[in-house]
C-alpha cells in the first residue's frame, strides 16, 4: 500500500464519562476525623504498625485493620520538593505564582508518610529531619482541605 | 504439562446494585478474605495474582495496583487482564497458564466490578471504536434512538439483532426467552450471591415487563451489579495438600471473531447470531479436554448470558444440543436444577452482572457444583464434568473452560 | 455499613484525537451523491464490503477495487425499539434492520419505514434516498419495502 493513497477521518468521540468513586471506610473515617481537628490512623492488630490516612489492610503484613487511632499532629519532615509549576484542573501545567513546598511528613508514632503542603518556611531553609506541626484551616468542614499545611514546630 | 485445580472460591458477601460503604479495594478485600477462608490459605501461600475488570467502567486506570495491599499481593507479581465480558475467564486462563507452565504453583485470580461508580450504559458505548465515531461524523446519530442507535446503544442495542436472527434460525419464540429468564430468576433466588432474585418468577410475569427493543424485554436483561469474586488455583501436587475437594481444569480455549460492534466503517460482515468464535473455542476446549461427545460427557453448563436468549443460543453453539433444540429442552424442563442438563443454577449473568466477575463466576459456579459445595443451588444430578462459557469483547470473543472432578490423565 | 462519600472523576474522550483510515467510507459517501452504493471487492476471494475496508477481512490482502451495489436488499435481522438508550419510552416504536444489499456481503443497519407488524427476516427492502443528496449518511433517509 502506498502511503500517499491514505485518507483519514479524525473523529471526535462525543463521550465524556463521569465517575462517582466511593472513598471507602478508611478515608471516610479520616475525613470525619479532620472535621474534629483530629488526625486518624489505623493500627495493625498483627504487627502494630500505624498508617495515616487509615486503610483497612496493613501495608506491612497484609492483616485486616479495623482499629482507628488518633495520632500526634507533630512529626518530622522526611522528604520535600519545591514546585514551580502547578496543575490546573488536572489537565495542564501553569507557572505557579510563587514557589511552593510539598513534603512527606512522618507523624510521631506513625509508620507511614503523609503527603502535605509545607508553609511558613523559606524553601532554602528546608532540611530533611526538621520538626513540623499541623496547621488547620479556620473553619474545619470534614474534608481534605481542613488539614491546610504543616509548618516548622 | 501438569494438572491444575481450583482449590478455593470467594465471593464478596453480597452482589447488589450499589455498595455505598466500601471503595474498590475494600470490596476486593472481602472476596480475597472469603477465598482464603474457603481453602485455608493465606497471603504467604500465593505465588502470583491475576486481576480483571472492565477497562473504563470505574475510571480507575490501575485498579490492580491500587488494590495491591487489599488483595494481599505485596511483593508478588500482579497482572491485569481485560477482554470485555470475558475478562474474568481470561484472567482465570492466565492463572492456569502460570501454573501449567511450571513457573508458579499457587495463583489467585481477583475480579471485580463496581458499576455504581461509573455509568455502565455510557461505559458500554465506550466499547464502540473511533471507527464507529467516524460514521457518526458522516451523519449517523449513534447515541440517539436511530436505527444505528439500536446497534450503538451498548451491547443491549446490538443484542436485539442477535436475538431476532437466532430466533429465525432456531424456530424459538419470545415465549421461550420469557421462560428461560423466569427459570434463571428462580434459580437466582437459591443463590446467596445473586442480585436479581424472584422465587415466584414465571414466563407470564416476565412477559409483563416493558419491551425495550423487540424481542428484548426489561425482564430479559442483566442488571448492573457491584461485586467481587476470587478464585485460587494450584498445581496438582499442591492442590492435593490444600483441599479435599478440587475442581480440575481439563481444557481451556478462547477465540476472537469479527467485531459485530464498532467495526462499522469496514462493513459489518457478521451475523450477530453466528458467533462462530464460540463454536471454534468450544471445539478446541473439547479437544484439549479429550471430550468426544459433549452431549453425553458434560453434566452441567454455565452460560454467560447478559441477555436471556443467549442461554439457549450458546447451548446450541457450544454443541450441547443441535441448533433449534435448546428451546425444546427448556420446554421439557431439562434445563432446570432438577433436570437432565441443568444450566445456570446460579441464575446466570442475567441475574447478576458485575462484569469483571461474570465470566469467572461461570467457572467458580461450575467448580462449586463439581465440589458439591453449591448449597441450595446444587443440582440434583451428580456433576463429574462441567462447561463454563464466557462471552465478551466487541460481542465477538468467547472463552470456554472445562472442569472435572478428577485430575486429567496426562 | 455506613455510607461513605463520593469523589467525582472525569474522562473526557472528546479531547482525544483518532486517525481512522477512510477511503472506504469516502468512496461510499461520494456514491451517495449519485444515489448509488459503492463498496470494495476483494480481487482474491470476491467478498464485497460496504463500506469497504482497505484489506480483505477474510483473506488479509490489500483491496481497492470499487464495485457498485444494488440499493435493493433483504432484511437479515431487525428490531423494533420501544425505549431509547436511557430507557425512556420512544414517542412511537421504531423499526430498524440489518439489510444485505444484492451483490454485497456486508450487512448495513438503518431505520425501516414500515408497520412494526410487517417487518420480518427475509423481507425485501430498498433505499429511500433524500431528494437532494449531499454525500453524508443522512442521504440514506430510510429503508422502505420494495
Amino acid at each position: 500500500m502506498e502511503a500517499e493513497k491514505l485518507e483519514f477521518f479524525n473523529p471526535k468521540v462525543p463521550l465524556d464519562f463521569q465517575y462517582n468513586n466511593r472513598v471507602g471506610i478508611g478515608i471516610e473515617r479520616y475525613l470525619r476525623g479532620l472535621g474534629e481537628r483530629k488526625i486518624l490512623g489505623s493500627k495493625c492488630p498483627q504487627c502494630g504498625k500505624v498508617a495515616v490516612p487509615p486503610r483497612t489492610v496493613c501495608g506491612k503484613c497484609s492483616a485486616t485493620m479495623g482499629e482507628f487511632v488518633e495520632v500526634s499532629q507533630e512529626g518530622t519532615l522526611e522528604n520535600f520538593t519545591v514546585g514551580h509549576v502547578q496543575l490546573v484542573k488536572g489537565q495542564r501545567l501553569e507557572k505557579a505564582e510563587s514557589p511552593y513546598v510539598v513534603g512527606l511528613v512522618r507523624l510521631d508514632g506513625v509508620d507511614s508518610l503523609l503527603l502535605a503542603r509545607i508553609s511558613g518556611v523559606d524553601p532554602s531553609d528546608l532540611k530533611v529531619g526538621m520538626r513540623v506541626k499541623a496547621v488547620w484551616r479556620d473553619e474545619v468542614q470534614g474534608d481534605y482541605a481542613d488539614l491546610d499545611h504543616f509548618q516548622p514546630a | 504439562m501438569r494438572n491444575v485445580g481450583i482449590v478455593g472460591v470467594g465471593y464478596c458477601p453480597r452482589f447488589v446494585s450499589k455498595r455505598t460503604d466500601v471503595c474498590i479495594p475494600e470490596m476486593v478485600s472481602e472476596a480475597v478474605e472469603a477465598a482464603f477462608a474457603d481453602c485455608g490459605l493465606g497471603p504467604e501461600d500465593i505465588d502470583a495474582v491475576i486481576f480483571g475488570n472492565m477497562h473504563p467502567f470505574e475510571g480507575v486506570n490501575m485498579p490492580h495496583l491500587w488494590a495491591v495491599e487489599h488483595m494481599r499481593a505485596l511483593g508478588k507479581p500482579v497482572m491485569r487482564i481485560a477482554t470485555g465480558g470475558t475478562t474474568g475467564m481470561t484472567a482465570f486462563h492466565a492463572a492456569y497458564y502460570h501454573i501449567v507452565s511450571g513457573l508458579h504453583d499457587v495463583v489467585m485470580v481477583v475480579t471485580f466490578e463496581k458499576h455504581s461508580e461509573g455509568d455502565a450504559q455510557v461505559g458500554l458505548l465506550g466499547i464502540i471504536t473511533p471507527e464507529a465515531m467516524a460514521m457518526m461524523m458522516a451523519g449517523i446519530d449513534l447515541t440517539g434512538a436511530g436505527g444505528m442507535g439500536a446497534q450503538g446503544g451498548g451491547s443491549a442495542g446490538a443484542i436485539t439483532y442477535q436475538a431476532v436472527s437466532w430466533m429465525h434460525k432456531s424456530g424459538a419464540t419470545i415465549d421461550h426467552i420469557d421462560a428461560i429468564a423466569a427459570m434463571e430468576r428462580r434459580n437466582a433466588a437459591r443463590n446467596p450471591y445473586a442480585h436479581l432474585k424472584d422465587p415466584e418468577a414465571t414466563p407470564e410475569k416476565i412477559a409483563k415487563t416493558p419491551m425495550i427493543s423487540y424481542p428484548v424485554r426489561f425482564g430479559h436483561v442483566c442488571p448492573t451489579t457491584d461485586g467481587a469474586t476470587v478464585c485460587i488455583l494450584a498445581s496438582e501436587e499442591r492442590a492435593a495438600k490444600i483441599a479435599d475437594k478440587v475442581a480440575w481444569v481439563w481444557g481451556v480455549a478462547s477465540c476472537a471473531s469479527d467485531p459485530t460492534t464498532g467495526n462499522l466503517i469496514e462493513g459489518l460482515i457478521t451475523d450477530p447470531a453466528e458467533q462462530r468464535q464460540c463454536v471454534i473455542a468450544a471445539q478446541e476446549a473439547y479437544k484439549r479436554a479429550g471430550i468426544e461427545d459433549p452431549k453425553k460427557e458434560i453434566d452441567y453448563v454455565e452460560i454467560y448470558n447478559g441477555f436471556a436468549h443467549q442461554t439457549l443460543m450458546y447451548l446450541e453453539l457450544v454443541g450441547m444440543c443441535e441448533v433449534g433444540e435448546a428451546h425444546k429442552l427448556l420446554e421439557k424442563g431439562e434445563l432446570e436444577i432438577s433436570g437432565r442438563l441443568p444450566v445456570n443454577a446460579s441464575g446466570g449473568v442475567v441475574s447478576t452482572n458485575a462484569i469483571g466477575t461474570s465470566a469467572l463466576n461461570r467457572v467458580t459456579e461450575c467448580a462449586l457444583q463439581i465440589m458439591g459445595k453449591a448449597g441450595e443451588r446444587q443440582v440434583e444430578k451428580e456433576v463429574h464434568k462441567a462447561l463454563a462459557h464466557g462471552w465478551g469483547g466487541l460481542m465477538q470473543y468467547v472463552s470456554i473452560t472445562i472442569l472435572a472432578d478428577k485430575p486429567k490423565k496426562l | 455499613m455506613e455510607e461513605t462519600r463520593i469523589v467525582h472523576g472525569y474522562w473526557e474522550l472528546s479531547t482525544f484525537n483518532f486517525n481512522i483510515e477512510a477511503r472506504g467510507i469516502n468512496l461510499m459517501l461520494e456514491g451517495f451523491k449519485e444515489k448509488k452504493l459503492k463498496g470494495i471487492k476483494c480481487h482474491q476471494c470476491g467478498m464485497v464490503y460496504l463500506p469497504g475496508p482497505f484489506y480483505c477481512r477474510k483473506c488479509h490482502v490489500n483491496i481497492d477495487e470499487p464495485v457498485e451495489i444494488s440499493d435493493h436488499g433483504t432484511v437479515r435481522t431487525y428490531t423494533v425499539q420501544y425505549a431509547d438508550i436511557r430507557g425512556e419510552p420512544m414517542p412511537e416504536p421504531r423499526v430498524s434492520a440489518m439489510v444485505q444489499f444484492d451483490g454485497c456481503d456486508s450487512w448495513v443497519m438503518g431505520v425501516v419505514q414500515c408497520d412494526p407488524k410487517d417487518i420480518h427476516v427475509g423481507m425485501r427492502v430498498k433505499i429511500k434516498w433524500k431528494e437532494q443528496t449531499v454525500g453524508n449518511m443522512q442521504d440514506m433517509e430510510a429503508f422502505v419495502p420494495e
